[in-house]
């Protein structure tokens, strides 16, 4: 079955564009910087906030620094950060989702509680609480900490999917072949939620990249004068019709890689056809 | 000292002491032509009987307080006593060069009777001024305010005790109309104590200092009354007060409407604001001159940001590696762009009282004032930072600065980046390091966990009692507003002499006497001033960029 | 569904008093009332910080389970303590309440009702040109800074008005303070000033509920019982809204539910950059000014919040579901 779904994968006029456009994108991450002279730290003192020029190709910000260069070094970091908050937070969502919703009872009941208590306190609050404690830390906690808000409501819905797939006749009949629950719920539960978690994942990938500016914004994560696209984005927005340059290359490349992934999970959820996830193959 | 929070694009506002209630809001003028092209204030000055009768005024502005007591620790913040003034009185008036003045709606006269053995100030209240309840203004009023705020007293929530812990004794004079205040010790700005007045009757006991005032303000005694508190708009409405003594406001009634500073640029497109200060925001000054019908006023405002040294750091701990460091950054550079594209002048700010358009600014930098960077790197080695590789090094320890800001100061960022730049290039290191905005002060300035510290001064027309707890040598171990530690008992005792001053003249001879050690000790590097700048509609008179100036309520109206 | 409904209420019963009490205790310790004060320049006298911190009942000398006590007794009497600056907490949130629920209501359904109609046609025309232009329509919403879609919505906003000589759209405020007019003229003003908020409001569900329910009713559409239903000989159209939406809403449902929950904490920038003064800006500014009994009570209103959003999403499930009448629990 794996190699049938990576064959349609690759196969598929989606999927394809959507590989094809992701991967020119992390190339021009990490190829084009070499193509100007001016590197994302430089301060260049003889242009403030000067729109695009055949000297800064997309122009420079206030204190002078390329936008290009600042961009591109942006979106390495964020590609990074968006994919693995991404696949992270959807799988901590399916995995308690799935786990609640098939085992039922006090399990349910305790993992929907954690998950509403979660709920309860606001993003906000949770990040100026622990922050303090986690700053400095590595960027691989930031990422944790971001994932860990992004879970929950998608665990809710996951969950209430889950019990309903429960009853279906073919999740009842692997049951009564003597399936044990975890290969229930990965060959039979998890491929027919496959359209949602994609759908997730995609629109993870963005809510990271913009997120995470949030974190920046309590002292965490992206240091100045360090940038990731979603503090680019960020500084930008109130300039975004005075000084346009200051915020469409961000937001542009960020609608691009959007774009690529919901293809490449398109492709992928046609390729995981619910059909035919039905018979283990 | 903070202003508000996030939305603020601008940096970290401070005041060194209690800001006199009458500041306005402005920049300091054109006295002795240091304007360098920028104006003292510009507000479409209008004689008043150009000015239409009647219509609404509609002001932004970044507070709304459930607290209107002033004095009140939980009280308000620069903006919100703006709105005050129209309704409480101030019994003097700044002009946009900082000359202070009695308000003879007010005061008939006010001045010292006596300097031996004591400061005495005598006032005397006008005798047609009364409160809103039928009480007339009096000695007892000064009494209450003094008693509220003299520090002695615990069970009043006060916010400062700067002057009135000099005061020796409130009394009435010849009547319950003349006050005769005796200093224990002398202070110079006494003018700029007792302002706004409260009334006594409702200040007087610990619970009506911290009740009386919340959601409401219930005696006033000015041009305007207020009429309506919405606290779900969050908006107070004023109306013309029949029962004011002096001249007739032209205005029906304003309304003050508390707006964060990213929707003002678009509620003044809108047409629902008359006027909004765009702060260091190209982007809104952007939007709102292409506003139809709309004019933008601008003069030099009275803020300046600047740049402190922590003195006590075991880099900047020599006088010549402050100084090196302070020649290393070109602020003009700064100052350029911060100012970009807001159509002011851009010059540096070279005095630490008095900013460059105020009577008593005096060039006092010296070589500091000049971008040297040659210099600055012969200073290092004098020190004993020698180059090795890119980075200046002591005895195999690179020279590296802490650069902290509070996080949300999107300016004091900015000017980081530059400046880490120029010191790059000076051989020296400077991280940047975002702290919590309500840690800044607390957890990083005074316990002096930083090399360079950038923020802003709030510019008032009395500079020189503020001094002294910022210039001053750390007393019992408190380093006060002091966060740099540097001082000296020469400079103290110069500070203590500028305030104690009676004399205005002198007291501004005294204080850039003091601005002179300042700038030698290299304690902060100011960088510039900020402008004003203020978009309002064409018809809107007497009223935009203030300065020092305090506006003339019953004056601001429309002219169509 | 009475037995149901019990359950929830109980459950509710236990999590509001836990999560109120965690959120109490974790907000005194992280906020630091006394540097909000004491940061005031000049420094206020240390005494009078004092005096106000205990009147507060914020006062960090006093222990931590000593001020939650006196903190929880309030609560228990409806008393949620006082603002920094001295006004009642309850009052406070109550009108702020108010204000987000008239912000967020009518663009949230709004929003998810037109998202699950864009999802469902770009379901059943995958890839047609619609369905690609919703896509990325929405992704595009998603990428862009909400403060950025309302301006650029005030300007679109002007130009109508300038088109049409009158002022058809206002976007500061729920009304305009101090207007005359009677009460027509009131309720004009505020339907005036509601469209440009509801929009931009609306974008958010209208993307996220879309993208969800295109992918689910893509997987339902494939389903066995809809191609039973089809082999039934029910016409594709009927089946599709009978029998398809009516599963596949169902995470779009939850996602609203919850999602309008987090809007009333979120809204913080839709607030600011139009004006009114509801829940999201009172959280930032509270936190921001280390009110630690605003936080609390705000988390309190949350911890209420979160459980009705679960009730409405379960109950949606449950009725709308034909898989769980139709088998039984499992």
């Amino acid at each position: 079955m794996i190699r049938s779904v990576i064959r349609s994968v690759i196969l598929g006029r989606e999927a394809a564009t959507g590989l094809v456009l992701t991967a020119l994108l992390v190339v021009l991450a990490f190829a084009g910087p070499y193509l100007t002279a001016w590197s994302w730290a430089d301060v260049d003192l003889t242009a403030f906030r000067e729109p695009p020029s055949a000297r800064h190709w997309l122009g420079t910000t206030q204190t002078g620094r390329d936008m290009y260069a600042m961009t591109l070094h942006g979106m390495r970091r964020s590609l990074v950060v968006g994919f693995l908050v991404a696949v992270l937070s959807t799988g901590m969502a399916a995995l308690v989702g799935t786990v609640a919703g098939y085992a039922g009872g006090w399990v349910d009941r305790g993992l929907m509680w954690a998950v509403d208590v979660l709920l309860v306190f606001p993003p906000v609050l949770v990040v100026a609480i622990v922050s303090p404690a986690l700053r400095g830390g590595s960027p691989l906690l930031f990422v944790l900490l971001l994932a860990a808000v992004m879970w929950t409501v998608t665990s809710r819905v996951v969950r209430g999917m889950t019990i309903s797939l429960r009853s279906q006749g073919y999740v009842v009949a692997a049951r009564l072949l003597g399936a044990a629950p975890p290969a229930v719920i990965a060959w039979h539960i998890v491929p027919n939620l496959a359209s949602l978690l994609i759908v997730d994942a995609t629109l993870n990938v963005s809510a990271a990249v913009v997120g995470e500016t949030g974190l920046s914004y309590l002292g965490f994560g992206v240091r100045p004068p360090d940038v990731s696209l979603g503090t680019i984005i960020a500084d930008g927005a109130p300039s975004a019709t005075a000084f346009p340059w200051l915020f469409l290359p961000p937001v542009i490349v960020l609608v691009l890689v959007v774009v690529g992934v919901n293809l490449v999970g398109d492709g992928l959820r046609d390729a995981l056809d619910p059909a035919s996830g039905r018979s283990p193959a | 000292m903070t202003r508000r929070r996030r939305g603020m694009a601008g940096t970290l506002l401070l005041a060194a002491a209690a800001v006199p209630f009458a500041s306005g809001c402005g920049g300091a003028g054109g006295a002795g032509g240091a304007a360098g092209g920028s104006a003292a204030y510009d507000i479409g000055l209008t004689p008043r009987d150009q000015v239409r009768d009647g219509g609404t005024l509609r002001l932004a502005t970044t507070e709304f307080p459930a607290q209107w007591n002033y004095w009140h620790l939980g009280g308000t913040g620069l903006d919100a006593a703006r709105t005050l003034t129209a309704m409480m009185p101030s019994l003097f008036r700044s002009d946009q060069n900082g000359r202070v003045t009695a308000d003879p709606d007010y005061l008939t006269g006010a001045g010292i009777t006596r300097t031996r053995p004591k400061q005495v100030i005598t006032y005397d209240i006008n005798p047609k001024a009364v409160w809103s309840d039928g009480t007339p203004l009096g000695y007892r009023d000064f009494q209450a305010l003094w008693r509220a705020c003299d520090g002695r007293h615990r069970a009043y929530q006060i916010t400062a005790s700067t002057g009135y812990e000099r005061i020796e004794s409130v009394e009435r004079g010849a009547s319950d109309r003349q006050v005769v205040v005796t200093f224990a010790r002398p202070f110079g700005e006494w003018r700029g104590l007792f302002s706004p007045l409260y009334p006594a009757k409702a200040i007087g006991t610990p619970a009506a200092w911290d009740r009386a005032w919340v959601n409401r303000i219930p005696i006033t005694a000015g041009p305007f009354r207020p009429e309506r508190i919405d606290r779900t708009a969050e908006t107070v409405s004023v109306v013309r007060d029949p029962g004011w003594w002096g001249r007739r406001a032209k205005l029906d009634r304003i309304v003050f409407r508390y707006l964060a500073r990213d929707a003002m640029p678009g509620a003044f497109a809108g047409g629902e604001i008359d006027a909004f200060d765009v702060g260091p925001d190209a982007a809104a000054y952007r939007r709102a001159v292409v506003v139809p019908g709309a004019v933008v006023r601008g003069a030099a405002g009275p803020d300046f940001s600047q740049l402190t040294f922590n003195g006590a750091s075991p880099v900047l701990a020599g006088a010549d590696v402050r100084r090196a460091v302070a020649m290393a950054i070109d602020r003009e550079a700064v100052a350029r762009s911060a100012l970009q594209d807001l159509g002011r002048p851009v010059r540096p700010l070279n005095d630490h009282v008095f900013v460059n358009t105020q009577e008593g600014y005096r060039d006092n930098a010296g070589d500091l004032g000049r971008y040297d960077p040659v210099r600055a790197g012969r200073l290092l080695g004098r020190a004993g930072w020698e180059p090795s590789g890119r980075i200046r090094r002591k005895n195999g320890r690179p020279l590296t600065l802490r650069y902290v800001y509070p996080v949300s100061a999107a300016a004091s960022r900015q000017s980081g980046e530059l400046i880490q730049a120029m010191l790059r290039r000076a051989g020296m290191r400077m991280d940047l390091r975002p702290v919590p905005d309500s840690d800044f002060f607390d957890k990083y300035l005074i316990p002096g966990d930083f090399d360079l510290a950038p923020f802003s001064w709030i510019g008032t027309p009395f500079p020189i009692s503020g001094m002294r707890s910022i210039y001053g040598r750390p007393r019992d171990g408190d380093p006060q507003q002091n966060v740099a530690r540097i001082g000296s008992r020469r400079l103290d005792a110069m500070l203590d002499r500028a305030t104690a001053a009676l004399d205005a003249a002198t007291a501004r001879q005294y204080a850039n006497r003091a601005d002179e050690m300042i700038w030698d000790e290299v304690h902060s590097l100011t960088l510039y001033q900020r402008p004003q700048i203020v978009p309002v509609r064409r018809t809107l008179v007497n009223w935009g960029a203030f300065g020092l100036y305090n506006p003339v309520w019953t004056d601001v109206g429309f002219t169509a | 569904m009475a037995g149901f409904l019990v359950r929830r209420v109980v459950r509710c019963a236990v999590l509001v008093p836990v999560a109120a009490s965690l959120a109490y205790l974790l907000t005194a310790s992280a906020l630091h009332p006394r540097a909000a004060l004491e940061g005031r320049g000049p420094r206020p006298p240390r005494g009078s910080v004092d005096a106000r911190l205990d009147e507060l009942n914020l006062n960090d000398a006093t222990p931590l389970p000593e001020r939650y006590l006196t903190w929880a007794s309030g609560v228990l009497h409806g008393d949620l303590g006082r603002t920094l600056d001295g006004a009642p907490v309850a009052a406070e949130m109550g009108r702020r309440i108010g204000v987000s629920l008239r912000l967020l209501l009518v663009g949230a359904v709004l929003g998810g009702v037109a998202g699950v109609a864009a999802g469902t046609l770009g379901a059943a025309g995958q890839y047609r040109l619609l369905d690609r232009l919703i896509t990325v329509g929405a992704l595009v919403v998603l990428s862009v800074p909400v403060v950025v879609l309302a301006v650029l919505l005030q300007t679109g906003a002007q130009w109508v008005n300038d088109r049409t000589g009158v002022r058809l759209l206002e976007w500061t405020g729920e009304y305009t303070p101090a207007e005359p007019g009677g009460v027509l003229g009131h309720l004009g003003g505020r339907l005036r000033h509601l469209v440009l908020p509801t929009v931009t409001v609306a974008l958010g569900p209208f993307a996220v509920c879309g993208r969800y329910q295109r992918g689910v009713m893509l997987d339902v559409l494939r389903a066995d019982f809809m191609r039973t239903a089809v082999a039934k000989g029910l016409r594709r159209r009927r089946a599709l809204t009978r029998h398809a939406l009516r599963v596949a809403v169902i995470p779009a449902v939850t996602f609203l539910a919850y999602g309008f929950a987090a809007m009333l904490a979120g809204a913080a920038f839709t607030e600011e950059v139009f004006g009114w003064h509801g829940m999201g800006e009172w959280l930032i500014d509270s936190v921001h000014r280390e009110d630690v009994n605003a936080v609390a009570a705000y988390t309190c209103f949350a911890a209420v919040l979160v459980p009705v959003a679960g009730l409405l999403s379960d109950a949606a499930r449950a009725l709308l579901d034909p898989r769980v009448r139709m088998c039984g629990p499992g």
